[in-house]
């Protein structure tokens, strides 16, 4: 209880900050625009027309899942990629205030143990990037879903796995806002991460770049634990488009992603007890 | 005492951090070095590839019959020189009824589909019937045969026959030669007449008189007339026209609808088929009349559409992932193209449990 009143009071923190306003209404505005311009012409489950801006466009008649998954699957990407790193930037400062002067102070002197709060304010930003994830996602697939008659939940998978994503970088963010309590560099190590992870998903094919022997046992050593941040984007933006995946896979990564998340978590809480306030 | 055991209660996190992180390496390195599945890219035959270009090109020939050249004091012009044309093509009729359709026989045979299918129906043996038919008449089909053709009743195949014992082939039956490169076979009863040309065409049919206006075509006799298949539409392995009517028979008894529509709005269906690799076919539907081919174009696409929700629900994913690649694209003058494809991997599952397999010899790959 007293970790989902942390991540309560950090939501009501983020919801008085207008960049968080910005967010949620950049997205409302997107779905409402999609909503308002988007003309679709179905026949049986066909989608034989499409106006946007009320211009026709030449379509393929197709099966309507068919025909959206090119839109699902550059939502994916979208919410995946961009929309994750903005997030980074914009979440950096939630754990380095946590820990500023005067309020770690009053919090500790509070019946609340130190990991339920860095637990608390790592679950309440993940949420916060759920929420956004899942409101786009959401919103575009009940949209299309009204326009077309055809309701898909893909693109809402693929958005959570953008969030599962975001979850394993925000607990190195958490990490680094305990070491440094600083919000730049949380967003640096953030960043960092982020990148890291993108080349870790192709750390196979890197590896045999790099000569044989030491340097590339240490690279590969080094990218084993890390996330596979692209390897999951390219399913998600597979679930999105309607292809197959290996669920063994995909568990896989989403349970990996999970279990670095939870020991960088540990190593904060770690790192928290040891310190003075 | 108690900062030791403050301090002691701090480790366990360190050491369940330590244990989650490599549990995390070990999790997400499992299925990295699976290759990845690559996206079913079907080309679609909808113009003529260079590759097209050159395998007509190699097939021109000009007319056999060369009419003779002009005394030099002659004050006549000099006819133009005789055009180069697909021989095949060329012995075509001008109009077909129902068909007209070139397969391309060799190509197909040495395709992936091609090998599935003769594993399939053939076996993988050398005791099969187009062994034995090679060891009695030196006809080797695999090889020798290059297009089978059909315009209506009229069969028309095209290869290197040269070592072929035509007597073998058609027992029972009596050659004539009509012209030097010409041999017309005639049996006593109802067997149909064919004419072997060159040991390169070979033409059968009912009427006698239908396959030898083929084969003056083909010796530059009788005048040029535009193939039913132009050489430009000569592409992919299997092309050729259908006649509309012949369309809406297959669906006469599901759909009397779809099949009148398709009688009255369209014409005809030229057909291109490519099977180089996954099986990419064509159809485009000509007619004249724009607003009832757009209509038609949207109840054809909407029943592809409505037949993979079907196959979905009955759990038929074969058939599902089939029609996943089908569209119907209406181009706004009364034609449109619909597109299907057979991905390889389809094809493959079709014909897991063939029934004409037979059992390999051991030691065979």
């Amino acid at each position: 209880m007293t970790v989902l009143s942390i991540a309560a009071d950090l939501w009501r923190q983020a919801f008085a900050r207008k960049w968080f306003l910005v967010l949620g209404a950049a997205v409302t505005l997107f779905l409402i625009g999609i909503a308002l311009t988007l003309r679709l012409d179905v026949v049986d489950g066909a989608l034989s027309g499409l106006r946007l801006f009320g211009r026709p466009t030449t379509v393929e008649i197709t099966a309507v899942d068919v025909a959206l998954r090119p839109i699902f699957k550059a939502a994916a990407i979208v919410i995946y990629y961009p929309f994750t790193l903005f997030l980074i930037a914009l979440c950096a400062e939630f754990a380095p205030s946590l820990l500023a002067p005067g309020r770690i102070e009053h919090m500790l002197s509070l019946p609340v143990r130190r990991w339920e709060l860095v637990l608390g304010t790592y679950l309440g930003v993940v949420g916060l990037s759920a929420l956004f994830s899942l409101y786009g996602a959401g919103g575009l697939c009940l949209i299309l879903g009204a326009k077309t008659g055809v309701l898909t939940l893909r693109p809402v998978f693929a958005a959570l796995l953008g969030t599962v994503s975001f979850a394993a970088v925000y607990s190195a963010m958490v990490a680094a806002a305990v070491l440094a309590r600083s919000a730049t560099s949380s967003a640096g190590v953030g960043i960092a991460l982020y990148f890291a992870g993108v080349l870790a998903g192709y750390r196979t094919s890197l590896a045999s770049m790099i000569r044989a022997g030491l340097p590339r046992q240490a690279f590969e050593a080094v990218t084993s634990l890390l996330p596979r941040i692209s390897a999951l984007g390219t399913v998600a933006s597979d679930i999105a488009g309607g292809r197959a995946v290996s669920t063994a896979h995909v568990a896989g990564l989403i349970v990996g992603f999970l279990a670095f998340a939870a020991a960088v978590l540990a190593a904060a809480v770690w790192g928290f007890e040891r310190k003075d306030f | 005492m108690g900062s030791v055991d403050h301090r002691s209660r701090r480790w366990p996190w360190l050491a369940a951090a330590l244990a989650l992180l490599l549990g995390g390496a070990w999790l997400m390195s499992r299925g990295e070095r699976m290759p990845a599945r690559q996206e079913v890219e079907v080309n679609m035959p909808r113009s003529m590839s260079p590759a097209d270009r050159h395998r007509l090109s190699l097939r021109k020939r000009p007319p056999a019959f060369v009419v003779p050249r002009p005394a030099p004091d002659d004050p006549a012009p000099l006819p133009p020189p005789p055009q180069v044309r697909d021989p095949l093509l060329l012995a075509m009729p001008g109009t077909v009824k129902t068909v007209a359709i070139v397969v391309e026989a060799n190509a197909l045979r040495h395709s992936p589909v091609g090998e599935l299918l003769l594993d399939c129906f053939m076996g993988a043996g050398e005791d099969n019937e187009l062994s034995r038919l090679r060891s009695k008449t030196g006809l080797n089909v695999l090889e020798d045969l290059d297009r089978v053709a059909v315009a209506d009743q009229t069969y028309l195949l095209s290869g290197r026959f040269a070592d072929t014992q035509w007597a073998e082939v058609f027992p029972g039956m009596q050659a004539q030669s009509p012209s030097p490169n010409t041999r017309l076979w005639k049996g006593q009863d109802a067997a149909p007449p064919v004419v072997v040309w060159k040991n390169q065409i070979v033409i059968a049919g009912r009427s006698e008189s239908e396959i030898m206006a083929a084969a003056d075509r083909l010796e530059g006799r009788a005048p040029a007339i535009p193939p039913v298949i132009a050489e430009n539409d000569s592409y992919g392995e299997v092309y050729g026209v259908v006649n509309s009517a012949t369309i809406a028979g297959i669906f006469e008894r599901d759909r009397p609808d779809l099949a009148a529509r398709l009688k009255t709005i369209t014409d005809q269906v030229k057909l291109h088929v490519d099977a180089s690799h996954d099986v990419g076919i064509v159809a485009d539907a000509n007619g004249n009349d724009p607003a009832g081919a757009l209509d038609l174009a949207k109840t054809l696409g909407g029943a592809l559409a409505l037949g993979r929700v079907a196959a979905q629900a009955k759990g038929n994913d074969d058939l599902a992932a089939f029609l996943d690649h089908a569209s119907v694209r209406p181009s706004g003058s009364g034609s449109f193209r619909v597109e299907l494809a057979l991905p390889l991997d389809y094809v493959q599952a079709q014909l897991k449990d063939c029934p004409g397999r037979k059992p390999r010899p051991a030691g065979t790959k």
